[in-house]
């Protein structure tokens, strides 16, 4: 009789779909409660196993990786929402500073359009492609560009790196230092805004 | 896009086609695997059905009533020497629900191992 502790008769030598798989599993059912998460890792498990004694019994346990690298890739979208669907992420504090009202995502927005524009405008224009302060400016808005989506969810780390970016992109292009100037002001606002729920949160009013 | 409550998509409907199939091949209820195998008949398709996509279904299946589940005798699965599985039966209400459902062709069987017949 084989016991559930024996050496793992599903793996393949040299392949990792099996151990990626069970990794996988046990990432999107992290802080589930455990019956369900529990259940999940085991009908997969046991599939796993199912689909192995098939291919050996077929003997075409050779395409049996390449079956199961498919199968998980082609399910991840379902795994996802199916996670999504059974409750958030763990571990993610409910944090009041992370909410976001729609006057700042509308600032936000209309700034990363803005980066976007000069970005891409930047990446596009002949005139700059010589240009030695090229590979600077574009790494300032780009870490910018970041800065802003960054915001979104953490105000603080996204303001930081925001002004970092927007440093870089000065230094290399100050003359355009007019279309900087709505960065700060924005991730300023929102890190303003968040600070004070924070501490409104914090004191109970 | 979202769908009306109560109404299944096609890889359902041929979830319990194939759970209808199994059963009348002296299969009254099915494993994952086993169901992924008769859909890839079924279908007569390549690859197997992904595991999300299969177990999502199933749980909607399962909560929608059309299947019932339920967890092999532990004791059966250590004399085996392999985890435990969850076997699926289709109800009446899956039954309705399946023949309310367009008609999926190509009727095939597939046993336990994964051999198709016809």
């Amino acid at each position: 009789m084989r016991t559930i502790d024996a050496p793992d008769p599903l793996t393949v030598a040299g392949d990792r779909s099996v151990s990626v798989i069970r990794a996988w599993v046990a990432l999107y059912t992290r802080g589930l409660p455990e019956p369900l998460a529990q259940a999940r890792r085991a009908v997969i498990n046991g599939d796993l196993w199912d689909e192995a004694e098939a291919a050996r019994w077929l003997d075409e346990t050779s395409g049996l990786p390449r079956q199961r690298w498919s199968r998980w890739v082609r399910g991840l979208p379902a795994d996802i929402s199916w996670r999504i669907a059974h409750g958030r992420i763990p571990n993610r504090p409910r944090r009041s500073d992370m909410r976001i009202s729609k006057v700042q995502l509308a600032a936000i927005g209309g700034v990363v359009i803005l980066y976007a524009v000069m970005i891409v405008g930047l990446m596009a224009s002949p005139s700059f492609r010589e240009w030695a302060g090229m590979p600077v400016a574009t790494l300032g808005l780009g870490i910018s560009f970041v800065g802003l989506l960054l915001a979104i969810p953490r105000p603080q780390g996204g303001f930081i790196v925001g002004v970092l970016g927007t440093g870089l992109a000065f230094l290399a292009m100050p003359w355009l230092f007019p279309l900087y100037l709505p960065l700060p002001i924005v991730l300023g606002y929102r890190l303003f805004r968040s600070q004070g729920v924070t501490q409104s949160s914090a004191t109970g009013t | 896009m979202r769908r009306k409550a109560g109404s299944l998509v096609p890889l359902e409907v041929a979830i319990l086609e194939a759970l209808i199939q199994l059963r009348r091949h002296g299969t009254p209820e099915a494993h994952g695997f086993l169901i992924a195998s008769q859909l890839r008949a079924i279908g007569d398709e390549r690859r197997l059905t992904a595991y999300g996509t299969l177990y999502k279904a199933l749980d909607r299946l399962a909560e929608s009533g059309a299947i019932e589940d339920r967890w092999e005798d532990p004791e059966i699965a250590a004399a085996d020497g392999r985890p435990r599985r969850r076997y699926h039966r289709i109800t009446l209400a899956g039954e309705a629900a399946r023949a309310a459902a367009e008609p999926i062709p190509r009727p095939h069987v597939v046993t336990d191992r994964g051999t198709a017949t016809s």
